[in-house]
Parts: C-alpha cells; sequence; structure tokens
C-alpha cells in the first residue's frame, strides 16, 4: 500500500522542488496524508462495526466463559499503557525526521516497533490464558465476537510493527531528506492502532467491571 | 508547510508531546481507580470511564496526530467517517435491543447461567408421569412409578456423580436419556430403552425433569 501512496505523490506533484512539493495538491496538503486520513474514517467504520457486533452479543452467551470470568484488568491496564507511551515515541520519531535528526528518528521509531511487540506479546499471553481457560474462538459468542475484533486489531498492530521496521531499515540505506510525510503518515497509522485500543479498553474491559464492586 | 516551518513546529511540539503522554497515564490510571470507587453510582461510574475515553481519544488525535494544528480538511474527513461509525453504532444497538423481553436472554456469568438453566424439581415429577417414565423406572417417593424394566432412581443424584468418571451428575442424567446404550447400569439389558424420548418433550419439561431427577 505505502508504495502505491507513494507513486501517487512524486507524480501527482510534478514539481522538482522537494520542499515545497505538496503545495501543488489540489488540496494545499500532501495526497499521502489525505489519503491517510481518509483511510482512517474508513477503518473507523470497520472497527465500529466490530465492536457494534461485540457490544449487541454481549451478554447473549449460552456457555461459559464469560468476559466478567476472565479479562484481566491488572495485565491490560499495562498493555494499555505500554501502547499510548508508543505514540509518544512516535511523535518524538516524527518530530526528530521534521529536524533531520537522524540518530533520535532511529532511536525513537525502532523503540515505537518495541513498544508495539511488547503490547503483541501482552496480547499473546491473553489469548493463550483465555484459550486456556476454555474461550475458544468457537466456544460462544463472546469468544468469537471477541477474538475477532482484539485480533483484528492485533493485527493492525503487527502491520504497523512491519512498517515502521521497513522505515527504520530504510534509514540505513537511503536518504530521509524528502521522508518527513511518509513518516508522519506511517506515524498517523499508529496513533489511529493506539485509539482504537483506548475504545476498546473502555467499552469492552473496564466497563465490564461496573457495578460489580471492583475487578479483583 | 515548508520545512523551515516543520523544523519551528517539532520544536514547539516536543514538551507538549512528553506533557501529553503523562496526562494520558494518569487518565488511565484514573479509569482503572474509578472502578474501585464503591461509593460511586453505576451509572456515574459509566460516565466516567466514557468521558475519560474520548478524553484521551480526542487528545491523540487532536496532537499526536496533529489534527489540532493541521488544515480543518482533515479534521472534517475524518470525523465524518467516525460520525458515521458512532451513528451506526448506536442505531444497531437500538435495534437489537427494541425486541420483546421474553426472547431477549442476558447472561452475565457462569453463576446468572446456571439460574437460567435450572429446571423446576417440582414439576419434573409430573414430567416423568406424563412420558411413561414410570413404565420401567421405580421410584419410592412418587406413587405410581413401580416399573421395573429400568434401574430404580432413587438417590439418582447421588449416583450418577460417580457412574463415569468425567462425567458430573447432571451430564450423566442428560446421557443416560439421550444416549441411553454409552453406559447401561450392571444388571440391565441394552438397547430397551428408547432413545428418542428428549424429543417428546419441550426444552423447558426436559430442564424440569432434569431437575427432578438429580434431587432423587
Amino acid at each position: 500500500m505505502s508504495t502505491a501512496i507513494a507513486v501517487d505523490q512524486h507524480h501527482g506533484g510534478g514539481h522538482h522542488d522537494e520542499h515545497h512539493h505538496h503545495e501543488h495538491s489540489y488540496t494545499g496538503i500532501p495526497n499521502k496524508k489525505v489519503l491517510m486520513w481518509a483511510f482512517l474514517a474508513s477503518d473507523c467504520m470497520f472497527f465500529g462495526t466490530l465492536i457494534t457486533t461485540y457490544i449487541v452479543y454481549h451478554g447473549k452467551s449460552l456457555v461459559g466463559p464469560y468476559p466478567v470470568e476472565i479479562l484481566d484488568i491488572p495485565i491490560t491496564t499495562i498493555s494499555s499503557f505500554v501502547l499510548l507511551m508508543s505514540s509518544l515515541l512516535m511523535a518524538l520519531s516524527v518530530a526528530a525526521v521534521n529536524r533531520q535528526d537522524l540518530f533520535k528518528f532511529r532511536l525513537w521509531i525502532f523503540l515505537t516497533c518495541v513498544f508495539g511487540l511488547i503490547f503483541l506479546s501482552f496480547q499473546s499471553f491473553e489469548f493463550t490464558e483465555f484459550y486456556l481457560k476454555g474461550l475458544k474462538i468457537q466456544t460462544n459468542l463472546f469468544g468469537t465476537t471477541f477474538y475477532t475484533m482484539t485480533g483484528t486489531h492485533g493485527l493492525h498492530v503487527a502491520l504497523g510493527v512491519l512498517w515502521l521496521i521497513s522505515w527504520f531499515v530504510y534509514s540505513f540505506f537511503g536518504s530521509m531528506k524528502d521522508k518527513a510525510t511518509d513518516i508522519e503518515v506511517a506515524g498517523l497509522y499508529w496513533h489511529f492502532v493506539d485509539i482504537v485500543w483506548i475504545v476498546i479498553f473502555t467499552v469492552i474491559y473496564l466497563v465490564e467491571f461496573v457495578g460489580i464492586g471492583g475487578f479483583a | 508547510m515548508s520545512s523551515d516551518h516543520a523544523e519551528h513546529e517539532a520544536h514547539d511540539h516536543v514538551p507538549t508531546y512528553v506533557k501529553l503522554a503523562i496526562v494520558l497515564g494518569i487518565i488511565t490510571a484514573l479509569e482503572v481507580g474509578i472502578l474501585e470507587l464503591k461509593f460511586l453510582s453505576d451509572a456515574l461510574a459509566l460516565f466516567g470511564l466514557y468521558a475519560l475515553s474520548a478524553l484521551k481519544f480526542g487528545y491523540v488525535v487532536a496532537v499526536f496526530m496533529h489534527l489540532k494544528y493541521d488544515n480543518k480538511a482533515l479534521t472534517g474527513i475524518f470525523f465524518g467517517g467516525f460520525t458515521v461509525a458512532l451513528a451506526t453504532m448506536f442505531a444497531v444497538v437500538a435495534l437489537i435491543s427494541y425486541q420483546p423481553s421474553k426472547t431477549a436472554i442476558n447472561v452475565k456469568d457462569s453463576v446468572e447461567l446456571a439460574a437460567l438453566n435450572a429446571g423446576n424439581p417440582e414439576n419434573g415429577s409430573a414430567v416423568f408421569m406424563a412420558k411413561g417414565c414410570a413404565a420401567c423406572h421405580a421410584i419410592s417417593s412418587l406413587p405410581g412409578a413401580a416399573g421395573a424394566v429400568g434401574p430404580k432412581l432413587d438417590g439418582l443424584g447421588q449416583v450418577a456423580a460417580s457412574r463415569v468418571s468425567g462425567l458430573a451428575a447432571d451430564a450423566y442424567i442428560r446421557q443416560s436419556i439421550e444416549q441411553p446404550n454409552a453406559y447401561v447400569v450392571e444388571g440391565y439389558a441394552q438397547g430397551l430403552m428408547p432413545s428418542n424420548l428428549k424429543g417428546s418433550m419441550t426444552d423447558e419439561e426436559y430442564k424440569d425433569l432434569i431437575a427432578y431427577l438429580g434431587s432423587l
């Protein structure tokens, strides 16, 4: 996907001055950025349907385990925090590439990937725990809707990690001089994955434990 | 946006990013804390959780994703999609919730599920007589149940728990009715008991019968 966007940018602008390149797009905004925001708008609807499906079938499972019996708030709070902080690292990385501070760009983007991988490790641990406690994707409506939703989110995180790692590697071989917009766009995707998790953490995890006297 | 401008911007924003990350961490701690505040009413706790989640969402979108500083068209594109997603969610949840209460179940955990599945043992004895079980099985406490083709069912609740290893009392009783030849009590003939008895009852009657047999 990112190659397709890159082609669009270079041909769409048709100008040789890289710094003022995007000012010649129809919107005055780099085309890649408009495209990414449009994609994120559509991804809102995608995750919207997955979360809606979870809500609609909540409480309709005819066998256990039920969410309140296996969701782990302390562990998920830590993994949520890790993902939030990865957003900070991503923002720092974008700021660094804007300054053409290559060392810091590499440092922050590498750490963003590490935090993303830590989040994925937490998710693997969670899925394994749930499986061992008898929740498979085919067990009940909770399992089906939960794994589909959080699995899709995990896949987004995994793709994000691959995307960022490829820019980290690229920075050792190619010039980053005209790549600020590309990093910014990758960053937008990364932050989006973070805000989706902000919603999931509240709607699926925290709200489940309201009215039953805590989660411990 | 020229590179000079970008540089200027990046320098301005790094302290903001770090401050925001701290705020996001604090909000996450507050969210988990709300669950432990016993004096909050459920409605207030839910409101708090959703409000804090929206706050985090808004902060990340505005600052990390730069919408606050960027062209307003991008805000329009993103929140256009977001609004459609949210409206779809409310519409679907409202539509699904709007149905007669008889068909709508809501099970929070295994305890509620057990209550939902529990039959009424008092009605079960009537089912036992009405479906002809008494022709073959005797129960001392039930007048008219004196058949001797199959085993006497006195104390079945206790016996059932230890008949087949790995099968709980309830599961053993169900198996004995649904697949009568899976385990035949010593001294009685294979293949005598019809295997279609469950089909002659409504789900409600079957539940009541199981509850009655388990109470013996």
